[in-house]
């Protein structure tokens, strides 16, 4: 038996455009396996391809004939995916949720290790796609999940109940430089989809939280009028600002580190949005920013850990109010400069790096059990083991 | 030479817990001058020379007895395990059907054909065209669209033909005929299959015992037989249950052999929930019932037999003797020697490992695990001034929810940091591991294991490390004394640091249980309780402090479980930072109990100074706070900690040796605590050797003796 010839990933978002784990899992299983790496992205029209200027990590679109989140589209990318994987042959092959499970149904050849990566929730919707799941769980042998409680929710859902599951955060692999905490510039920062509910852009922007220094960066979505909303902040002198959409990577990072704070709350209205995996809580990280989040359970888990926040009482416009003067109050020398350092230790730890480490530990194991060590340039060592403790 | 008979059914494999604990005892005995012999399950494998002899013959272990005790509860739980396995394969079998019909270029089609309203969309041109990595063949579009329009139009027919009375008569009338034919075919099937295998059935009966009772009965005969056994050898069953002790009160009736032999039974399973609280109103209970039966039946068949009954812990034995049958004497446990070795050599900069050991069970406090490690993440775990080392193995196919949940939390942790242990251990692994171990986390539920042993505890104490145990339980009672020795000469040192809040005299009656006060807390670091009281060391007192914030919300609540084993008793409660007031409240645990202190005093103590709360391993009550202040407050007073666990490795683990327990089989039987009428013989006057049990406040008066700072 040889090592692994090829990773490739079936990605359901064209990259570039925030999801950043998927290329860094790329790489990172590439250097894993010692091989090179293919993402295979769908085609959303709004995002054209990019270079990702990783070595070993290509990338190769699948143009459908209609989007691919329609039915059709999502068909005709698991056609085509399961084409490519009959045609190169991977040893590892990782289906990224939702849209490239129809692959593994579809594809004749049997990589060697499947791993589900549950970017996404399914919030207990999505029943075509839960049954397509459930149709090839049984070739799954490993599923990573952003958030625990994802994984207890939907794991059993999608047939995955007993596949061994590892928890990776959505880390951050780039790591900018961290701005010292006296050179802020002593404002809130907060970037991502603007929606009037899902992520209380109203109280932002219709004036209830006029008197706190916000910037706003990101997709106006679900406002009648969105220029006049932005006129109008400006027409009453809000402190509150609207910066535009910024894209991820390099700039959106660079950005944010000048701030003092981050702001990371979603509408807790489903499960995806109760036990939200943000990027941009793991980017105020790695950009030594302390993030102000409202009591998202892994926020919690991660801020009462590191110390490296402000965590809101609840999503009320009056926690939310209060946890903002915390966060002025928080902003004197002594304190501020004990959350950064809390945040810069915090960045080590949840580095993408120390992540993934966790998730090759439980690939090895499973290469072991299947007696696939060789994988990964390693030994084989069948001797059984008896006994429990 | 006298034979050494291990007798246990549980045996499957060279590892795990009944292999070791047969094979330290088996040593022991052979050590001993005794011929030991191993009976195990007939799965176990062919040993090598072991310095025992090992006869495979049992058909089924101890768990697969009890499980057939309980059939009915069995049956209906395979029955519901099978219900739930149809169902998910049914539902894979839809799924996989569904992803058959989809997945394809026809599916593709219709997929197609749903999303274009007629053959002018300018989609379906596109479809068709040759770009498309998938091109859809016009006819099989045309055709899906048209299937489509054309059920469309007819959608109303198949309302109709649904609220239509004929056709629902024929259908109706139909599935009767089809229901009768099938019922009549099956009927058929049964009385032809009964009449075509009814020969076997008796035959099999004639060859065979029927029952388990009687094939564990058979199997310890013929084994008892092929190993040659002889009057005055000894038969150790180390682990039974009701069905085995019923096996052998038969085989010792109708076998003079069995007769002659020298059975020593052990029982280690709790018959009450609790230690002492709730026993009265569980006496009554069927499974009881059942058990004083059994014990009284084998009172009478095993007249003028060297019969002796163990358990392996003090609590358990008193709760087997109060139902006054036989005495039970508590036998110790076997402790692999390798354990007392000297710990590893920690470098000064090197984490203190805090390491949890077996299964990953709800009752065995895993779930408590992460959010104790995250309290202690900021200051210990972080600056590595601690590890944790948490074995992660699943004893079910599924693991418990909050286990599994616990397990993810853990996993989001970095090995190096906190480090999961997977899978089984073979003996030198988990040697190692404890070993490796600083400190051991136990933190059982006391509702499982207030008179349970728990056999980590036993190689901690033995290894001479720390450990945290759970209030109430079996292991917090064997610290219980130290604890108070250590806490009666550290009250005196915080005399200047303690503020009174409360002295609540017996005299004032209803203030002595229930709420006692609320008091601001300050700059207060731990709260201090003396409680006066009558000794009562079965019974434990609760108190359980409040926390509440500055905001006045309610936060957590600790719990102290003191024993009361002497006139006066403390407590050290460390209190969590950012609060702001403690309420204080007092129970005793079960509704029955009536043990009321003569005084309470609590004070807040104020000191920076670190203070250990406990000797040689902390008494807490297993929540994620009390563990994390558990681990804080070893991590601060370590050496003081390691010292005194190495001491009772010495004057308390020493007692767990396999040694100690062979003496004790093999010696006479003992006279004590028998009650009058029972008809056991008592073979020799010989006091019996101490138990492990009694060693803690003989080593107590020694440390007391010896001034301990």
């Amino acid at each position: 038996m040889k090592a692994a010839n090829l990773v490739m990933i079936l990605s359901d978002v064209s990259v570039g455009y925030g999801s950043p784990q998927i290329p860094s899992l790329a790489r990172s299983l590439g250097n894993l396996f010692q091989c090179s790496s293919v993402i295979v992205e769908p085609d959303q029209p709004d995002r054209p391809p990019v270079d990702l200027g990783i070595e070993l990590v290509s990338l190769e679109r699948v143009y459908t004939l209609t989007h691919p989140y329609t039915w059709s589209g999502h068909v005709e990318y698991g056609l085509a995916c399961a084409a490519r994987i009959d045609r190169m042959k991977p040893d590892v092959v990782v289906v990224c949720a939702f849209l490239g499970i129809g692959a593994l149904a579809a594809a004749q050849h049997k990589p060697r290790l499947v791993i589900y990566y549950g970017i996404e929730h399914t919030s207990g919707e999505m029943p075509a796609h839960r049954k397509l799941f459930n149709a090839v769980a049984d070739k799954i042998d490993l599923c990573i999940f952003p958030e625990e409680n994802r994984a207890l929710l939907d794991a059993p859902r999608l047939g995955l109940e007993h596949t061994p599951k590892v928890i990776v955060y959505n880390a951050s692999e780039n790591m900018p430089t961290v701005i010292p905490s006296e050179m802020r510039n002593k404002r809130f920062f907060y970037g991502g989809t603007i929606h009037p509910t899902r992520t209380y852009a109203d109280q932002f922007l219709l004036g209830d939280l006029d008197k706190y220094p916000i910037d706003l960066f990101g997709n106006l979505q679900g406002f009648e009028s969105p220029s006049e909303i932005v006129t109008n902040l400006a027409a009453r002198t809000s402190n509150v600002t609207y910066g535009g959409y910024l894209r991820g990577g390099d700039t959106y990072l660079k950005r944010l580190a000048d701030y003092s704070f981050s702001i990371i709350i979603w509408n807790p209205e489903k499960e995806d949005t109760l036990y939200a995996a943000p990027n941009k809580f793991f980017d105020a990280i790695a950009a030594g920013v302390p993030p102000i989040c409202a009591p998202h359970p892994m926020c919690v888990r991660l801020i009462e850990r590191y110390r490296c926040g402000i965590l809101l009482d609840s999503w009320s416009l009056e926690d939310m109010k209060r946890g903002f003067e915390a966060a002025l109050a928080a902003m004197a020398p002594p304190r501020f400069k004990e959350l950064v350092s809390n945040c810069i230790s915090a960045r080590d730890a949840l580095s993408w790096s120390k992540q993934f480490e966790t998730a090759a530990g439980e690939i090895e194991k499973i290469l072991k059990q299947k007696g696939q060590l060789q994988m990964l340039g390693k030994d084989l060592n069948p001797e059984p083991r008896f006994g429990s403790v | 030479m006298s034979k050494f008979f291990v007798i246990d059914p549980s045996v499957k494999g060279t590892g795990g817990h009944y292999y070791e604990y047969a094979l330290r005892v088996l040593r022991a005995a052979g050590e001993q001058e005794h011929t030991p012999v191993l009976v195990a399950h007939r799965d176990a494998p062919v040993m090598g020379d072991q310095g025992f002899s090992v006869l495979r013959q049992f058909h089924f272990s101890f768990f697969e007895n009890a499980e057939w005790l309980g059939a009915d509860e069995l049956k209906a739980r395979r029955e519901l395990e099978r219900q739930e396995l149809r169902i998910a394969q049914k539902e894979r079998r839809e799924a996989q059907l569904f992803a058959r019909r989809n997945m394809s270029r026809s599916g593709l089609d219709r997929a197609r054909a749903a999303e274009i309203r007629s053959t002018s969309d300018p989609a379906f041109a596109l479809m068709c065209s040759g770009w498309a990595e998938y091109r859809s063949s016009p006819r099989r579009l045309l055709a899906s669209v048209a299937m489509r329009r054309v059920s469309a139009r007819f959608s109303y027919l198949d309302g109709r033909l649904k609220n239509s009375r004929l056709l629902n008569r024929i259908k109706s009338g139909s599935s009767r005929v089809a229901a009768i034919i099938g019922r009549l075919a099956t009927i058929g099937f049964r009385v032809g299959a009964t009449l075509a295998l009814a020969p076997i059935g008796p035959l099999r009966e004639a060859l065979a015992p029927s029952n388990r009772q009687k094939i564990f009965e058979a199997d310890l005969l013929t084994s008892l037989r092929q190993a040659r056994a002889k009057a005055g050898d000894v038969v150790f069953v180390p682990t039974l249950g009701e069905l085995e002790l019923a096996g052998i009160v038969a085989l010792c009736r109708r076998v003079p052999l069995a007769r002659s032999l020298r059975w020593r039974l052990l029982f280690r399973r709790n018959i009450f929930s609790d230690s002492m609280a709730s026993r009265t109103q569980e006496a009554d209970q069927p499974e009881l019932r059942r058990m004083r039966s059994l014990l009284s039946f084998a009172r009478n068949a095993l007249r003028d037999i060297d019969v002796e009954f163990f358990t392996d812990t003090t609590p358990l034995s008193v709760q087997y003797t109060s139902l006054g049958i036989f005495p039970f004497r508590t036998a110790p446990i076997p402790v692999d020697e390798r354990f007392a070795k000297t710990q590893k050599r920690r470098a000064a900069n090197e984490p203190i490992v805090f390491t949890y050991l077996g299964d990953a069970r709800t009752e065995k406090g895993y779930a408590s695990l992460p959010g104790a490690i995250d309290q202690i993440a900021h200051d210990l775990i972080l600056p590595r001034r601690v590890k944790v080392v948490a074995q992660s193995n699943f004893n079910t196919k599924r693991g418990e929810p909050e286990c599994i949940k616990a397990h993810l939390a853990l996993m989001t942790w970095p090995q190096e940091l906190v480090a999961r242990v997977y899978g089984p251990l073979d003996t030198n692994d988990y040697v190692e591991l404890m070993r490796g171990a600083d400190a051991v986390l136990i933190p059982y539920s006391p509702a499982n294991y207030s008179a349970r042993s728990s056999g980590v505890f036993a190689e901690a104490l033995r290894a001479g490390v720390p450990t945290v145990v759970t209030g109430g339980s079996w292991m917090a009672g064997i610290l219980e004394p130290f604890r108070q020795t250590h806490l009666e000469t550290v009250f005196p040192r915080l005399a200047r640091s303690r503020r009174e809040f409360l002295r609540a005299e017996r005299i004032e009656g209803d203030r002595m249980l229930g709420q006692l006060i609320e008091a601001p807390v300050g700059r207060s670091t731990m709260i201090a309780a003396e409680i006066h009281c009558t000794p009562s060391p079965d019974y434990f007192l609760k108190l359980d402090f409040d926390l509440i914030s500055a905001s006045g919300a309610l936060i957590g609540r600790l719990s102290e479980h003191v024993g009361l084993v002497d006139n006066v008793v403390r407590t050290l409660t460390m209190i969590p930072p950012g609060i702001r007031w403690i309420r204080a409240h007092t129970s005793v645990p079960g509704s029955l109990a009536s043990v009321v202190p003569d005084r309470i005093v609590l004070s807040l103590v104020n000191s920076e100074q670190p203070v250990a709360v406990g000797m040689a391993g902390v008494i807490c009550d297993g929540s994620p706070t009390a563990l994390a202040l558990a681990m804080r407050n070893i991590a601060r007073n370590f050496e003081t900690y390691a010292a005194d666990a190495r001491r009772l490795a010495i004057e308390v683990g020493s007692g767990f040796t396999p040694e100690r327990l062979v003496e004790m089989l093999a010696g006479p039987a003992a006279e004590t605590g028998v009650p009058d009428q029972s008809p056991v013989r008592v073979i020799a006057s010989k006091p019996a050797a101490p138990t492990v049990t009694a060693l803690p406040h003989a080593a107590r008066e020694t440390l007391k003796a010896g001034g301990r700072a």
